[in-house]
């Protein structure tokens, strides 16, 4: 869709005034905010805004202090338990279908169980591809798929980042306690 | 030969040798500390901390305590990551002229300080030494050169620094560095005018190109910024501008030219460029102080005049000199983050439009002032009222006879798609309907 002419408003700036023409009384007020940051965020006043990233975090901190918000954090993902323990995913192929990035790999495989047809003999997910978006999580019909509040995760290689089943399990146990499903 | 060698060496050589052995020194980290100090500064004025992790403990125990500690070894960090990082060339650079040009920029921004004179003079006393015999008994000047040409040499020494902006944007084989070569020349050719221009105002009052003298004058008459604000206003303004500085650093402006003149450098080549232009400011800095703000004096305290020669004094001068100097460098980086960079063409206008006439006004009414005698505060504080009174109802009367510009000071540029001929069509966007999905040029004019 192409912008009608008649829905571009041309904006003409105000011509300056008398003390903006000659630049100092406003370059001196300019000053006057500056400084005034400087001193009152000197030595992290109460005008800084900082958090200390590795002893402080944004999870100790509610929203409302610039903290984070756990229970829809998009963090890296878990793939969920079932009561049993077993894994709940049923490979429908929801998620690999839905992701923006294609960095979901499922091989689905017959279900050694009873109670569903499929179930992932490998699920392996690319986090450096991922963009984290959760459509992923929105897609899955079983809830077996969730983005965590974990969000420092490294790798010493590529190939690390690429998270398997296992993995993924381990996110949900090391997670469970933080974000119950 | 030898004989005449050695009786060359007198109390001022093995002084002025010393000062710049050490003022070499002091200033290479003034320089590393300057960008500590900077990152400091811009923290604190956007509400963040800025470095607070490198102490100086490099993982002793016994040095714990220094942990931390401000992140005074950052620029220790920084130095070593520059020393051990990769010194990449792209391939079709000139390979001479792309290793010779952070030279050129270094090397011009670290001479200038030879004609400093941090600590006035010194009477020395008689001092014995091997080989030389006797050796002092005479007053000599605590600088690198106490010569009688010193402003003439620091202005000419500082003009060459932009060679090596020039030559690295050349050199590098890369259109935006290119650029801000280009861009740095222009500027510093365009603001080298009212420089001078202010700089010879006040030296027609000051009455000498000797730095020590310059002082003496400033003592016994009061400092220059007192009865000189405008010259001492555009002088640090114009400052600024040489050293490539915010608000004026379009050579190296990152949203235009990715870097400008510095896009293609890496690891140490790219660490004498940074260095170069702290050591400029810093150069800048001492010019603006030793012209404007007396030098190593200061009012009311008898120690720091020129007619104290004594050890102490003059190292209680040093002091004072560098103080002023570190005071200034500061200020120069509060400039830095509280103004925006200014549109290249903003530049240039500021420079030829309104530093040069007012460079002008300045100089001549000085030189009347000399002319009539009065050369003291009172009736110098009075021509510069005159000045800026002048100034402003020119600013005034050129609003009304040209319109006032707004706050974006375009420049029109007839036959541009902004500022038609008369009579001429603008066609911006494409010209088949099909194409035209994307949102026209703002400011086209609608056809087809």
């Amino acid at each position: 869709m192409p912008i009608k002419d008649e829905d571009i408003i041309t904006i003409t700036p105000a011509p300056m005034s008398t003390s903006e023409a000659v630049y100092f009384p406003s370059i001196i007020k300019g000053f006057g905010t500056t400084l005034r940051h400087f001193f009152t965020s000197f030595g992290q006043g109460h005008t800084s805004r900082t958090i200390q990233y590795p002893e402080q975090r944004r999870e100790h901190y509610t929203p409302e202090q610039g903290g984070m918000e756990k229970s829809n954090f998009r963090g890296v993902h878990r793939l969920n338990r079932d009561g049993a323990g077993r894994v709940k995913c049923v490979a429908c192929m929801m998620c690999p279908t839905i992701c923006p990035a294609n960095c979901i790999h499922i091989e689905a495989a017959e279900s050694p169980w009873d109670d569903r047809e499929k179930y992932p003999a490998k699920f392996e997910i690319d986090e450096l591809r991922c963009i984290f978006c959760g459509m992923c999580e929105e897609a899955c019909p079983v809830d077996a798929i969730e983005l965590t509040p974990l969000y420092d995760v490294v790798g010493e290689s590529r190939q690390e980042m690429v998270y398997d089943k296992n993995k993924l399990l381990h996110v949900y146990d090391i997670t469970i306690d933080q974000k119950p499903m | 030969m030898i004989e005449n060698l050695l009786n060359m060496i007198d109390g001022q050589f093995i002084v002025s040798a010393l000062v710049l052995a050490i003022g070499v020194h002091a200033v290479l980290g003034l320089v590393a500390y300057g960008v500590y100090l900077e990152r400091k500064i811009s923290a604190y004025i956007q509400d963040r901390i800025g470095p607070n992790r490198v102490g100086l403990d490099f993982g002793l125990t016994f040095l714990g305590f220094l942990k931390g500690c401000l992140a005074l070894g950052q620029p220790l960090a920084d130095g070593i990551k520059f020393f051990v990082k990769e010194d990449f060339a792209p391939k079709n650079v000139d390979k001479v002229l792309f290793t010779l040009a952070p030279v050129f920029a270094v090397v011009p921004a670290l001479i200038g300080f030879v004609i400093i004179p941090w600590g006035g003079y010194w009477s020395m006393p008689l001092i014995n030494l091997p080989l030389l015999g006797q050796i002092g008994g005479e007053t000599v000047a605590v600088s690198g050169a106490d010569v009688h040409v010193g402003i003439i040499y620091l202005l000419a020494v500082a003009s060459i620094g932009v060679y090596g902006v020039t030559l690295g944007g050349w050199a590098s084989n890369n259109k935006y560095s290119m650029l801000g070569g280009l861009r740095a020349t222009a500027q510093m050719i365009s603001y080298e005018i009212p420089l001078g221009l202010s700089l010879l105002a006040t030296l027609l009052i000051l009455g000498s190109f000797m730095p020590n003298e310059i002082i003496e004058y400033q003592v016994q008459h009061g400092w220059m910024i007192l009865s000189m604000p405008l010259a001492g206003l555009l002088f640090y303004t114009c400052g600024l501008a040489e050293a490539n500085r915010a608000p004026f650093d379009n050579a190296e402006a990152e949203q235009e030219l990715v870097g400008g003149f510095h896009t293609e450098y890496s690891s140490m080549r790219f660490a004498l460029y940074f260095l170069a232009e702290y050591a400029h400011l810093v150069t800048g800095c001492a010019f603006f102080v030793l012209l404007f703000l007396g030098g190593y004096h200061l009012p009311m305290i008898g120690i720091t005049d020129p007619a104290s020669t004594g050890l102490l004094a003059v190292f209680v001068k040093i002091g004072v000199f560098a103080t002023k100097v570190v005071l200034m460098v500061c200020f120069a980086m509060v400039v830095r983050w509280t103004l925006p960079r200014m549109r290249y063409d903003q530049v240039m206008m500021l420079g030829w439009q309104a530093m040069i006439p007012a460079g002008m006004l300045i100089l001549v009414v000085t030189s009347i002032m000399v002319y009539l005698g009065q050369t003291t505060l009172v009736p110098m504080l009075g021509a510069n009222f005159v000045m800026l009174v002048v100034l402003l109802i020119a600013q005034h009367v050129f609003a009304k006879l040209y319109g006032r510009s707004t706050a974006n000071r375009r420049i029109k540029l007839y036959g541009s798609r902004f500022s038609p001929m008369d009579g001429e069509r603008v066609i911006t966007g494409p010209t088949n309907q099909l194409a035209r999905e994307d949102r026209p040029v703002q400011g086209s004019v609608p056809t087809i």
